[in-house]
């Protein structure tokens, strides 16, 4: 299948979607490749539809360009669609996991979406969210582990170091350093640690002595 | 027998508030009166609430799938938090003596069971065709096909590169006017196209930069295109239903829907597309706000059990109705559901159901959920190339995917099948959902090999890629999902 020539047929024909049909008639790029696009078609003949959708555009007057046009990107996109590229060529390598071993808790949408939010956003009402679910040990469902470590670097906190009790971003902190001594008393080694500490049964070996 | 256990009241609950302002009712010891009767179908009591007389309510399971919530407080959420704490009571196996139903309650029942019945009766009576109001609407409708085409050409002819927030606004405000016109799914087709160029607040915006730019303008050429087709295709059905009022409206392409008919599940039941005794177990889930829409849009990914197809249920729950429409959770159980209605559409179609029960998610499920992933990628490759191609087709397919390795070539996920054809993840594809690519390093090291990946994929234009994203992991004991 020509393929290349249906990319520029596509290029073309966005080209002229985003100028404005109105500029479309005899249009001498998409003229061009007329040629290919028949010769293509004696072959495969949904070329030729297209052959035909293309010349439609360079020739129709103003007031159907429009409808030319939809209906050549149209046939150029369908075409396209099953073409997709899939698949990557090199040396397949193992993921580097901190490997948290088994899954903890999996939280509903219903707790975890506003949770999410609380620990990605800013403004206020977020502090009772993140300490009650810090208290419901919720922190134990993975897709919060990101969320939560990021939130630890949030430099919202500075801007409220005057009144740090009501900075949500904070109490994050707090919540979540608390949860990491209350898992390992004795967790070192920062955030790495901290990953480790969020399941109990795989604590790293030195915590446990 | 009642079984109830805490996740299934936290499920019936409308809403997470409603949840825990029933879990408080117990705790505070606000319930006077619990009591089940006698066959064990109905949960009764009194709660005390702010004013003098307590209320009365109750959770009915006679119909053990579709359960009745009453309760004489004047909230409109049903179940309300009186009935949830009730329910609650019971889960926490709070003492419930038998003890006879009052004759009040007992007379709402019979009146219920008399209202079943009758609702059977008529389900079974043929639909009566009003022909010439449905005449004069499908005229209506014509000239609102008309209007769209005038609208469509002329973003065309001014070309996408010259669209500016006051035409887009202008735009809105005609496509608000095919709602009028029963053309609901055609002004949300437009509003797609429109709201491609709101920035993140939800206004119109002229300025972009050149790389956002040449994204909106390859997308906004796929929605044109999607707006043609719904022309085209849309005015040869309305034509037909001119010619012939008695047209069932058909089932093997989702036109109909595109134009927003709106499928009662007598009509799909009517057209038979019902399956019997369905087992469902929820592999994704996902809620969010279409600003544009003003409404949210609850999302769940299910996979029958029986025949391993997987498809959608959608809730939309607009901002006006917000606090009368349930909210959707995800669900962790099997769902049970008699009668089963898919909506016509390609390879996600949409579900609905009346009446479920549930169970418990066993291993057994799990196998036979793996047991029906693709063992091979290309298959499902064909399968959604060829789905893609069909302009008003879904753009991002779901698939249970086998994979025999998870890994990483260079910066990219990359999961691979036992003959070593490999599919790349993205995050790309649905923005609203969370991205689950960043998940991956955090997993145990056995879910890398050998299980079940549930994938949207996700056709790039630009790039001319077919990925996939990835929402869950199916393992031979849990349901991992990635996303919500």
């Amino acid at each position: 299948m020509s393929i290349p020539v249906l990319s520029q047929v596509f290029t073309e024909a966005r080209r002229l979607a985003i100028a404005g049909s109105v500029v479309a008639r005899g249009d001498f790029r998409l003229k061009k490749l007329l040629p290919p696009l028949e010769q293509a078609g004696q072959q495969a003949p949904v070329f030729a539809k297209i052959a035909e959708a293309a010349n439609a555009v360079i020739e129709s007057p103003e007031e159907s360009s429009a409808g030319a046009l939809l209906e050549l990107t149209s046939l150029v996109n369908a075409v396209l669609y099953t073409q997709g590229e899939t698949g990557l060529a090199g040396t397949l390598e193992p993921i580097e996991t901190t490997d948290l071993g088994g899954v903890a808790t999996q939280t509903s949408a219903r707790v975890l979406k506003p949770l999410l939010e609380a620990l990605s956003s800013t403004g206020s009402g977020r502090l009772e969210l993140v300490k009650d679910a810090f208290e419901r040990g919720l922190f134990r469902d993975l897709r919060l582990v990101k969320p939560a470590l990021t939130a630890l670097d949030d430099p919202y906190r500075k801007s409220l170091r005057s009144s740090p009790r009501r900075c949500c971003r904070c109490t994050a902190r707090r919540s979540f350093r608390n949860w990491r001594l209350n898992t390992i008393p004795r967790a070192r080694g920062g955030i790495h640690a901290g990953l480790h500490s969020c399941i109990p049964s795989t604590r790293p070996a030195h915590a446990n002595s | 027998m009642i079984t109830l256990d805490e996740a299934m009241v936290d499920a019936a609950a409308p809403n997470a508030e409603a949840g825990k302002n029933g879990r408080g009712l117990v705790l505070k010891k606000k319930f006077t009166k619990l009591h089940v009767s006698a066959d064990g179908t109905l949960l009764f009591g009194e709660c005390q609430g702010s004013g003098k007389e307590p209320y009365q309510c109750s959770a009915d399971f006679a119909r053990a799938d579709q359960p009745t919530y009453r309760c004489n407080c004047p909230s409109r959420q049903f179940p309300c938090k009186h009935c949830l704490g009730l329910m609650y009571a019971f889960a926490q196996k709070k003492p419930f003596p038998p003890a006879e139903v009052p004759a009040e309650l007992q007379a709402k029942r019979e009146k219920l069971q008399v209202r079943t019945e009758k609702k059977a009766e008529e389900a079974t009576k043929p639909k009566q065709v009003n022909v010439a109001a449905l005449a004069k609407k499908v005229k209506v409708q014509l000239e609102g096909i008309d209007t769209l085409e005038k609208l469509t050409h002329d973003l065309v002819r001014i070309g996408i590169g010259n669209m500016n927030a006051k035409l887009a606004s202008q735009m809105e405000q005609q496509a608000k006017r095919l709602g009028d016109v029963y053309l609901p799914g055609a002004r949300a087709a437009l509003h797609g196209y429109t709201q491609l160029f709101v920035n993140s607040d939800g206004k119109y915006t002229d300025a972009r930069n050149n790389t956002t730019s040449e994204r909106v303008y390859t997308e906004a050429l796929d929605q044109l295109g999607r707006l043609h087709a719904i022309i085209k295709q849309g005015r040869a059905y309305l034509t037909k239903q001119l010619e012939d009022p008695n047209l069932a409206v058909p089932t093997d392409t989702a036109i109909a829907a595109w134009l927003g008919h709106a499928w009662q599940l007598a009509d799909l039941k009517a057209a038979g597309l019902v399956e019997a005794d369905a087992e469902l177990v929820q592999l994704a889930f996902n809620s969010h706000f279409d600003a544009a829409r003003q409404e949210y849009i609850d999302t769940g990914i299910w996979i029958s059990l029986g025949n391993g197809r997987i498809r959608v249920t959608q809730t939309l729950r607009p901002v006006k109705a917000l606090k009368h429409i349930k909210s959707e959770d995800s669900f962790f159980a099997v769902a049970q559901v008699k009668e089963l209605c898919v909506y016509p559409g390609s390879l996600n179609p949409r579900i609905r159901w009346d009446a479920m029960t549930q169970r418990p998610l066993e291993p057994r499920d799990l196998q036979t959920v793996r047991h029906h992933g693709r063992a091979e990628f290309a298959s499902a490759v064909k399968e959604v190339k060829g789905a893609l191609k069909a302009p008003l087709a879904d753009r991002t397919p779901i698939f249970a995917l086998n994979f025999k390795t998870l890994g990483k070539v260079g910066t990219e996920y990359v999961i691979e099948d036992a003959k070593g054809d490999r599919l790349v993840l993205t995050d790309a594809g649905m923005a609203e959902e969370p991205p689950s690519c960043a998940m991956l390093p955090l997993l145990p090291k056995a879910v890398f090999a050998g299980q079940t990946l549930i994938a949207r994929f996700h056709h790039d234009l630009d790039t001319r890629q077919l990925r996939v994203k990835p929402l869950s992991i199916i393992t031979d004991t849990a349901v991992i999902r990635l996303t919500l």
